[in-house]
């Protein structure tokens, strides 16, 4: 079962930081739709199951 | 006479080469040619704007959606800590938020910062109550079906806890179905949770959030030290456990800001670092240079004091993203951009000591500004998005002005932020300018230019009228009420550090003014859109002398404006400082901090700004009572019966005598006959407002008389009007503007009537003019005859002025053809709208301005 953590898009949060916890990290993707395009980063966790993600990009 | 020098010097920064021609007409055809935008970036960005304005109440472009992350996060926290105070609660509801939001950086972008999920999205506000919740989540052209169910689970967790049940709880239910009635003007801010907000941005960009919580921390251990002090002196310790709580409140949501402002730094390092940058504009290296100034600048901002431009730039706009669009959902964009942003400015562009620039670069972010304002999602409820037609909000900044002793404030900034204005071409934000003669040539220059170009802005306040005025009726000290700027789209507001307005209870919001002579002639019922009592009862208006007629219109003027102004308003403002409080808004002010007092407590607050509006406006209050006494009263050809039927009939069938009517004087010609009862009713609004004695102000309340664009989309709901209106045709359009095309005698005539108003009483007084295409933007003589214009209006002491330079042709081929029109921008009422997203009747309004001819 693939987990987020092994995903190119996974970037884990660092220990100094103010949202850190143990295994946060951002899901970072690059978006694209007609007026362009941006970098969106959410909460996710190393762990998560990845299965069902279409997104998922194998590092 | 105009200086050659400094036309120039503008058509040099501007990078126009006039070949002799005027240059507004070379701007003009420059940006047919070329677009907006003085840079590739800007150009690009303009391209690609995700406009958010709305028509008719509804969002103009369909990829508007609704996300709930801002409920759902919201709804969690406040489920985690039930049992809190309410002023923790809503710490820990932001510092939820902020913990776990999403966030996104965009293509190009130099400001950074977002209220929403993604772009295009809209997030929602429970805890301000069911009604505006349901809206949004019925409508399914903006709620996805998927997120139906939540969202209503989320509107049963809040019934009990949200702003309109503890609003409504002490109010009886027929007091309540009148001010729920949209007749007789705006309803009460727990049913549109909308809110007005002037955010102390000074403190934040000179102290930095750090050193704010270091405060608040020092003030939690004096308070602790004192509390353990013998002997106990319960006067003055038992304040202080609400003030320890409030102060705590601060330091979580601070400290949630700093975070969240930090999740920018590390995105834009994670993009910098990881991702392909090669198609950006200026190519992957500088793009790469960019994302990692702004990581640094995010890392910094707002937690520690800005450095440079680009520093107060980014802090300011975090500020605003949290403080009106997380935390609360507040209109405008109230500061006074050249004083708050100079010394950063000065810094950057002029010294050159802290991120120094190029003053072409400070233009270009200032351009980016204006772009990100217009992108800007707001969920404000119906009602207010139908009245701001063509716009997403009022965002309306300030400029200009002199200070305290009557020193010119206009700077190099301020040119920057005009000249910003011209280049990129967006109707948001407007600007307010702060007139005085003694402001610099180069600057009034540039206003005309913007204003030549057909934006409708900047619109023109009378700084030494409305110094003079905030002096004398709200008592700010001469050093504060010198560096007003405006709240909305007419109210001069408190502000730098210290006690700035932080809601529309204490500013704003409004009731119908046209609407007061149909419901005296109707005994307070309206026949025409509620089928309702709404008015107070007056009697049978048949029997009516001219003295009973004012005595109706002042007894229904009263009961309006008591349900709007003072109950709805004093009933809020109890229940959001006591339930509903905004944590970091109060960080931001001095007072707050000093005195360990939310954002929405009243009690002692220095500088209060205690206002009302009439929107749309009274004057046609003026005409009303002037077309009856001079048919009915004077020349005795009607009774007032007769005059009651062909009201009833809508004028219909009665044609002849509609025309005898509309040619009774009118307001707008100079003519005592009627100018001397629109005066009457101006005082009687004063003293009306003035009555109201809200809490810590006994002063009592100031109006303004405007009109945003309910004189469009209220005119479903005013009846026929005596002067010769017809039910449903557009009400007057300004606060003292003349019925459109009814003022024949030019502009001089317009500003003589005006100027016998009690102005010096009045907050605002919104006045419309149009003027000609061929003089403003074709003519080189254009801005001596404005000059001339500006010159009479502010020696007769005029409160306001704003123009649409527009010509008839060309809004009348965009109704044609609005796909080739996009640019085309047009003044409304209090702000700017794209022509083409106004409605069918607000457009024909505009057109029907009377075109006045100067010189």
């Amino acid at each position: 079962m693939p987990q987020c953590k092994e995903c190119k898009s996974f970037f884990p949060v660092p220990e100094n930081e103010w949202d850190y916890e143990k295994g946060a990290g951002d899901c970072v993707r690059v978006l694209r739709d007609n007026k362009g395009k941006y970098w969106h980063a959410r909460k996710t966790k190393e762990e998560m199951d990845a299965l069902k993600c279409t997104d998922f990009n194998k590092r | 006479m105009a200086s050659a020098a400094v036309l120039e010097e503008i058509s040099r920064e501007l990078k126009i080469d006039r070949k002799g021609q005027p240059l507004g007409k070379v701007m003009w055809e420059k940006k047919i040619k070329e677009g907006p935008g003085s840079t590739p970036r800007t150009k690009h960005l303009y391209k690609r704007c995700r406009w958010a304005h709305t028509a008719g109440g509804e969002y103009v472009r369909e990829d508007i959606k609704v996300s709930l992350e801002r409920a759902r996060l919201y709804t969690e926290a406040h489920k985690a800590n039930a049992g809190e105070l309410s002023v923790i609660i809503r710490a820990k509801c932001l510092e939820n938020y902020m913990k776990n939001c999403s966030v996104y950086i965009q293509d190009e972008e130099m400001i950074v910062g977002s209220h929403n999920e993604y772009p295009d999205k809209l997030e929602l506000f429970p805890e301000g109550g069911a009604k505006n919740m349901m809206d949004y989540l019925e409508d399914d052209t903006v709620t996805p079906p998927e997120l139906y169910d939540e969202g209503v689970k989320m509107v049963e967790h809040w019934k009990q806890w949200s702003l309109s049940s503890r609003c409504e709880r002490y109010i009886d239910p027929e007091t309540l179905e009148k001010m729920y009635n949209p007749v007789n003007g705006e309803p009460p801010v727990w049913t549109h949770f909308y809110t007005s907000a002037c955010p102390a941005y000074q403190s934040v960009l000179e102290d930095g959030l750090e050193k704010r919580i270091k405060w608040c921390e020092d003030n939690i251990k004096n308070a602790r030290d004192k509390i353990k002090t013998f002997p106990w002196r319960g006067e003055e310790n038992f304040p202080l456990f609400e003030k320890i709580d409030t102060w705590d409140a601060m330091i979580i949501s601070a400290r949630a800001v700093i975070g969240w402002a930090r999740k920018y730094s590390r995105l834009a390092r994670i993009i910098a670092e990881n991702f392909d940058l090669s198609d950006s504009v200026g190519g992957a290296g500088q793009r790469k240079k960019e994302l990692l100034e702004i990581a640094d600048i995010c890392a910094r901002v707002p937690a520690e004091p800005a450095r440079g431009f680009k520093d107060a730039m980014q802090s300011k706009w975090f500020c605003f993203v949290v403080a009106q669009n997380i935390e609360r959902y507040c209109s405008g964009y109230s500061h006074l951009e050249d004083d708050l942003m100079w010394p950063y400015y000065k810094a950057s562009v002029i010294d050159k000591t802290a991120q120094p620039m190029a003053r072409e670069e400070a233009v270009e972010l200032l351009e980016c500004e204006r772009l990100k304002v217009c992108e800007r999602t707001v969920t404000k409820g119906r009602w207010m998005r139908m009245v701001h037609q063509g716009i997403n909000d009022l965002h309306i900044l300030s400029i200009g002005g002199l200070d305290e002793n009557f020193n010119d404030m206009c700077t190099d900034l301020t040119d920057a932020i005009l000249e910003a204005a011209l280049n990129i071409h967006t109707n948001e934000p407007s600007i307010g300018f702060k007139y005085s003669p003694k402001c610099s040539e180069k600057t009034r220059r540039l206003v005309y230019e913007c204003i030549s170009q057909g934006f409708g802005f900047p619109s023109i306040k009378n700084h030494e009228k409305n110094f003079s005025h905030s002096i004398k009726y709200h008592e700010w000290p001469p050093e504060v009420a010198a560096r007003w700027a405006l709240v909305l789209c007419m109210a001069p507001g408190v502000t730098g550090r210290y006690s700035t307005q932080k809601s529309r209870n204490e500013g704003g919001g409004g009731i119908d003014g046209p609407v007061l002579v149909p419901l005296a002639l109707s005994d307070g019922f309206d026949y025409w859109f509620s089928n309702k009592q709404c008015g107070a009862h007056t009697g049978d208006a048949s029997k009516f002398t001219w003295e009973d007629l004012l005595k109706a219109v002042e007894i229904q003027t009263k009961h309006n404006a008591h349900n709007h102004i003072s109950i709805n308003k004093e009933i809020t403002s109890y229940a959001e400082n006591k339930w509903l409080e905004s944590p970091f808004l109060a960080i931001t002010d001095d007072w707050n901090v000093e005195e360990g007092v939310g954002a929405f407590h009243r009690y002692n607050k220095p500088y209060t700004n205690i206002w009302s509006s009439y929107y749309p406006a009274c004057v046609s209050v003026g005409d009303d009572l002037a077309a009856i006494k001079y048919w009915v009263f004077d020349k005795k050809k009607y009774t007032m019966g007769q005059l009651l039927e062909a009201l009833k009939a809508n004028w219909q069938g009665h044609e002849e005598m509609r025309q005898e009517f509309l040619s009774a004087p009118k307001f707008g010609n100079d003519d005592d006959y009627v100018d001397e009862i629109t005066n009457w009713v101006f005082n009687l609004s004063c003293d009306v407002w003035g009555a109201h004695q809200t809490v810590e102000w006994k002063k009592g309340a100031t109006f303004i008389a405007q009109s945003v664009s309910a004189f469009a989309s209220n005119a479903p709901l005013v009846g026929a009007e005596p002067f010769g209106r017809r039910h449903g045709e557009p009400t007057h359009d300004g606060g003292c503007s003349p019925y459109m095309g009814l003022d024949k005698k030019g502009p001089t005539a317009v500003l003589k009537s005006v100027s016998k108003l009690p102005n010096e009483r009045i907050k605002g007084n919104q006045l419309n003019q149009r003027l000609p295409v061929g003089l403003m933007r074709e003519s080189e003589k254009g801005f001596d005859v404005w000059s001339a214009y500006m010159k009479t209006w502010h020696d007769l002491n005029c409160d306001h002025v704003q123009f649409n330079v527009i010509r008839t042709e060309d809004m009348r081929n965009a109704q044609k053809e609005p796909e080739k029109w996009q640019h085309l921008i047009v003044r409304i009422a209090g702000y700017s709208a794209r022509f083409i997203s106004l409605s069918k009747l607000g457009q024909d309004a505009i057109i029907a301005r009377t075109e006045q001819q100067l010189g």
